[in-house]
């Protein structure tokens, strides 16, 4: 009886995760952004004082969230190359949409079945790639800045 | 000092008519149009009964081999490949540029259709800038599939559209709808054409034989969507801008006076890809997919999402749906 109980909670649980038609789609990586000049080059060996006294990431504007005024929110305080969930979970760069998801489920929800976001590749299974949240969304400012137009028609040719 | 647009068209207008001259006069040079070729051909063929002459090989533009080609439908695999090696050749004579054309045939169990979101859709116009690259279309004059009409909000009456909109983008109170060929179930362009150049191929894709087109522009007007262009003058492309993956129903380098649309890019979708325009979509508003397939994402939108397609009433039936997320 119990075997089989388990049984069944096992194959319940698997269906739960792969059903989605989530798990065969690759997302892009974000950690290739940091590739080159990772956040624990400076955060890892300088002391909070100096960190402070570097005056660096002035240039971020914080638009996302009221009244945050913490980094750390977000951002590991131990390893910066790492992201921390409100339970304290720690992440990589890559799982930024778990992050997310935190507070935007419904939108997580749709992504998942690409209904919101960009995806690459092809519209046949196993070919294609997905964009994270952050490929599109500045995470520090997410709502999308107005963009330059491409150069209209000429209006004396264009059929 | 700015011109007026007066002055603007009238200085197009003696461009043009410099342009047709010239061609004109290399005509009178070089080449011979297709009624005197005929009559020519007569001569040729009186000629050879007498005495063995060698056939014409070329006069002018019109080639033995090209007035004499199948209907695409009508080609043998044999003929396809002769007929491929010649429009390469052409291609390297007046582009100076190596392509490949090649042939890809629709896919079985597969229909494809577009879903576009409106509210995402900015009108930043990459989708059109990288149409005009894949499909190698004509810089001047200019030959665009994707018209993005800008419309004010809460009306839909595309007259009042303007599709000249310039600078940053969005604007306030305004939305963008791209216009491109909308794959018609029920297609009035092909219906029209007087010599079946048109057709309805089996994953849903309206494709044109440029070479059996004759030009008349009779599709042009059936079409509701203005998703079909005509090319009054040889393309003009920069020669590095050429796209050398060149299919023979869809993006090779279309010869003067026929018309040309949009094909969803299949070259690219009938090998899996997704079409130029979406890859190009910064916003993610637009979505592709085979309509048969449940997994889809076309498919996924059509269930969940109230969708609406242009011009409904006229019974056009189109592949081509818009929705708005909530």
């Amino acid at each position: 009886m119990v075997k089989k109980l388990t049984y069944v909670i096992f194959v319940s649980l698997v269906l739960f995760y792969t059903v989605d038609g989530f798990s065969d789609v690759e997302v892009i990586s974000r950690e290739k952004a940091i590739e080159f000049y990772p956040c624990s080059r400076c955060h890892a060996f300088l002391e909070k004082k100096d960190v402070q006294e570097l005056k660096k990431h002035r240039d971020i504007t914080f638009r996302h969230m009221e009244n945050v005024t913490n980094c750390f929110l977000c951002h590991d305080r131990k390893n910066p190359d790492r992201l921390v969930m409100l339970d304290g979970k720690i992440k990589r760069y890559d799982q930024v949409t778990e992050l997310c998801a935190q507070c935007h489920g419904l939108r997580f929800k749709k992504w998942k079945k690409n209904m919101h976001g960009h995806q690459t590749g092809g519209w046949k299974e196993g070919k294609n790639k997905r964009y994270a949240c952050t490929h599109c969304h500045n995470p520090h400012a997410p709502k999308i800045k107005p963009m330059s137009s491409k150069p209209a028609p000429h209006k004396g040719e264009h059929p | 000092m700015t011109k007026s647009l007066d002055q603007k068209y009238i200085e197009a207008h003696h461009k043009w008519t410099e342009r047709e001259e010239k061609a004109r006069q290399e005509k009178k040079k070089t080449g011979v149009d297709r009624r005197t070729f005929l009559k020519g051909m007569a001569a040729v063929g009186a000629a050879s009964a007498v005495a063995k002459a060698k056939p014409a090989e070329a006069i002018g533009n019109l080639t033995f081999e090209n007035f004499f080609q199948k209907h695409y439908k009508r080609m043998t695999p044999e003929d396809k490949e002769r007929v491929f090696k010649r429009i390469q050749r052409e291609i390297k004579q007046e582009y100076k540029v190596d392509v490949k054309v090649s042939d890809p045939r629709p896919l079985p169990g597969v229909k494809f259709a577009y879903a576009l979101n409106l509210s995402l859709c900015n009108g930043n116009r990459r989708c059109v800038e990288a149409c005009i690259k894949e499909n190698n279309q004509s810089r001047s004059p200019q030959i665009q599939y994707i018209k993005v009409l800008e419309l004010d909000r809460g009306t839909l009456d595309l007259e009042k559209s303007d599709r000249y909109y310039d600078g940053e983008v969005p604007k306030k109170d305004k939305f963008y709808l791209p216009v491109q060929c909308n794959q018609c179930d029920n297609p009035p362009c092909v219906k029209v054409c007087p010599v079946t150049a048109t057709w309805k191929e089996e994953d849903g894709i309206v494709v044109i034989d440029y070479d059996w087109c004759i030009g008349c522009r009779y599709c042009q007007v059936a079409c509701p969507y203005e998703a079909r262009s005509f090319n009054f003058a040889p393309v003009e492309i920069p020669k590095d801008e050429i796209n050398p993956n060149q299919s023979y129903l869809s993006n090779r380098i279309r010869p003067k006076g026929v018309m040309e649309k949009c094909t969803f890019c299949l070259h690219r979708t009938r090998e899996g890809k997704y079409p130029a325009c979406l890859e190009a979509c910064p916003t993610g508003a637009r979505k592709f997919g085979n309509i048969l397939d449940p997994k889809s994402d076309v498919y996924k939108i059509l269930k969940e999402k109230h969708t609406f397609v242009l011009k409904e009433e006229l019974n056009t039936i189109p592949q081509f749906f818009y929705y708005v997320s909530d």
